[in-house]
């Protein structure tokens, strides 16, 4: 498999003007301005293979967007080299965004005052497609994204949920081999969220366009990707799959049981009781400390259990153990 | 097949920008209530201009003033506010793009940023010029008659307020750059308004000026931008030499800010600062 995106030892300064409080500090500020540098990219490094579909994670501030931007040649780095699809954005910016895709969920690309029909042949002029080609992608663009019926509608009159299919359809209308997400979902209630996360999925199944996804929503991530990238302060903190995220960071299962005796002041020894209510009961347990075999042995000793559930912890709260843990150090 | 590029691909690279100009022009005509507004204060500013001039040919008793007669004075100010107010406010635009960052996500389509500006100044001036014409030469027709224009002199009278109105773009998406390294830049664009309204010709032909004054103002190229083409309108400087001369000092400072404008361009995309969003 070809390499997409290829990321060497990438870093991003930003200087940023202190100011100051006060009329003095204004006055000083004009003569010898103070600047502060904020590194948003501390030295980042990974590769993505052609087809796959990647999670590109973290808290606010993280540096997600800037590595986005320098990918795709908006901004140029401070150090470092990247390579996008065989070229250096920045060097390559107009030749790469015929190869690249990108939706922003806070963001919208297309024209708001005219119905996205009329953005989709404006983008097809831009993006220099032939005029048979284009109404054929167009055409299996608004079936597969069962946009039909918002065509003519202006995009400020679409809900947001139509908007967002819009939205992806105009960015994948020119066949990009790689597409940039960020924050697809966002805003959305869980069917159009759902609906936007099948689409992404089929995409990358059947089309085999790489997907390099920025999101805040766990959801979007499980159902999307296999593999997550975690960046915070500027670095990579975790770079590997996504089941084995959940088994690093796993510390902790889940035990649901169903007794066949109230469970009222049920206790264990290694675990804690999360809830009991009627014949159930949840436990906590601290795999480090505890051995599972040797407890699940304890209870089945002292009690009879009909049904037993293991879970691991959400995703959500996976994730917030590595930002929170990345905090403390 | 090498996409963007205007060597290979001119039909593709026209298309392109001719199809942003489009839709410019199409989102501005959605705006009609705005054009009326407009409509309206260039009704009442060339009935102003009318009633001041008549009073002054009526009060010097001279048939001409600075080679102009009243009729010619009237369609003299008609085209200069014509093409005054086409003037799409880039400055603003370009100024806000670069600050809120917003250009990032123009930065991120295969286009020239300077080009997809040009596209949406012109397809906004396309539609602006036109009805702003229609408007002022009406007010203008019913208080001193058919216009003085040269028949021979209209297309080089088409071609002159084109360039104009490029000129003017190359200056004000200069301006609305300079946003990279200082903190406001309307400041600029207030002065270089003001600065077309006296130089440039737009309040009064430059003839009428002191020998000195005028001399200076038809040096600057701030006078190729209004005085220069609504001149030639007033039926003056209709002369092939004259016209060519014209044309041909728009171009050069037309290539001349030009190359200014893609130097701060290439200068200020690096210093692109978009951090977080």
């Amino acid at each position: 498999m070809a390499t997409a995106v290829s990321v060497s030892d990438l870093r991003k300064t930003f200087r940023v003007k202190v100011k100051s409080a006060g009329m003095g500090g204004a006055a000083r500020a004009l003569f010898r301005p103070l600047y502060r540098e904020v590194k948003a990219v501390a030295g980042v490094s990974f590769q993505v293979e052609e087809g796959e579909a990647l999670a590109f994670i973290g808290p606010n501030g993280a540096g997600k967007s800037t590595t986005i931007k320098m990918l795709t040649g908006i901004l140029h780095p401070t150090s470092g080299e990247a390579s996008v699809l065989g070229r250096v954005p920045w060097r390559e910016r107009e030749n790469l965004a015929f190869d690249i895709g990108s939706v922003i969920g806070q963001k919208s690309q297309l024209w708001f005052h005219l119905p996205p029909a009329d953005s989709f042949d404006l983008l097809a002029r831009i993006y220099e497609l032939p005029m048979a080609e284009f109404a054929r992608r167009r055409d299996h663009l608004v079936e597969l994204f069962e946009i039909g019926p918002h065509l003519r509608t202006p995009v400020r009159k679409l809900s947001l949920g139509e908007r967002m299919r819009c939205e992806i359809a105009a960015a994948l209308i020119h066949r990009p081999r790689l597409i940039f997400l960020d924050e697809p979902t966002i805003g959305l209630d869980i069917v159009a969220r759902q609906t936007i996360r099948d689409l992404i999925r089929r995409l990358n199944r059947e089309e085999g366009v790489t997907v390099f996804l920025t999101s805040h929503d766990v959801g979007d991530v499980e159902r999307l990707c296999r593999r997550v990238i975690v960046i915070n302060h500027g670095l990579v903190i975790y770079d590997d799959s996504l089941t084995a995220l959940k088994r690093q960071y796993h510390r902790t299962k889940y035990l649901d049981l169903l007794l066949d005796a109230p469970a009222e002041g049920f206790t264990c020894a290694g675990a804690r009781v999360v809830k009991s209510k009627g014949y159930g009961v949840k436990l906590e347990v601290d795999t480090e400390t505890t051995r599972l075999d040797e407890m699940l042995g304890r209870i089945l000793a002292g009690h009879r259990v009909l049904d037993i559930n293991i879970e691991d912890p959400p995703l959500e709260e996976v994730i917030a153990a590595i930002y929170a843990r990345e905090a403390d150090q | 097949m090498t996409r963007g590029s205007w060597l290979h691909r001119p039909g593709a690279q026209l298309a392109k920008y001719s199809a942003i100009a489009g839709v410019t022009t199409r989102t501005n005509l959605a705006y009609l209530a705005d054009f009326f507004l407009r409509g309206i204060f260039l009704v009442v500013v060339m009935f102003v201009f009318v009633q001041l001039w008549r009073t002054t040919y009526g009060a010097t008793g001279e048939a001409r003033i600075g080679g102009f007669s009243l009729a010619e004075m009237i369609w003299y100010l008609a085209i200069t506010e014509s093409i005054t107010m086409s003037f799409p406010r880039l400055s603003d635009t370009v100024d806000r793009q670069v600050k809120s960052g917003e250009l990032a996500y123009a930065l991120g389509r295969p286009y020239s940023y300077v080009l997809y500006l040009f596209s949406t100044y012109f397809g906004e001036a396309v539609v602006r010029f036109p009805v702003n014409l229609v408007i002022a030469g009406t007010v203008a027709f019913l208080s001193v008659g058919p216009p003085p224009v040269v028949l021979a002199s209209v297309p080089g009278f088409l071609v002159a307020v084109f360039l104009a109105l490029a000129l003017n773009f190359v200056i004000l998406a200069g301006i609305g750059l300079l946003a990279f390294w200082f903190e406001d830049t309307s400041s600029f664009a207030l002065l270089y308004s003001r600065f077309l309204m006296i130089a440039g010709g737009m309040l009064l032909p430059l003839d009428v000026f002191p020998v000195a004054i005028r001399r200076l103002t038809l040096a600057l190229p701030t006078n190729l931008i209004i005085y220069g083409p609504a001149r030639l309108f007033a039926g003056q400087g209709t002369g092939a030499a004259a016209v060519w001369s014209l044309l041909g000092r728009q171009a050069l400072w037309l290539a001349i800010f030009g190359l200014v404008l893609g130097g701060l361009f290439r200068l200020g995309v690096k210093r692109v600062n978009v951090q977080g969003g």
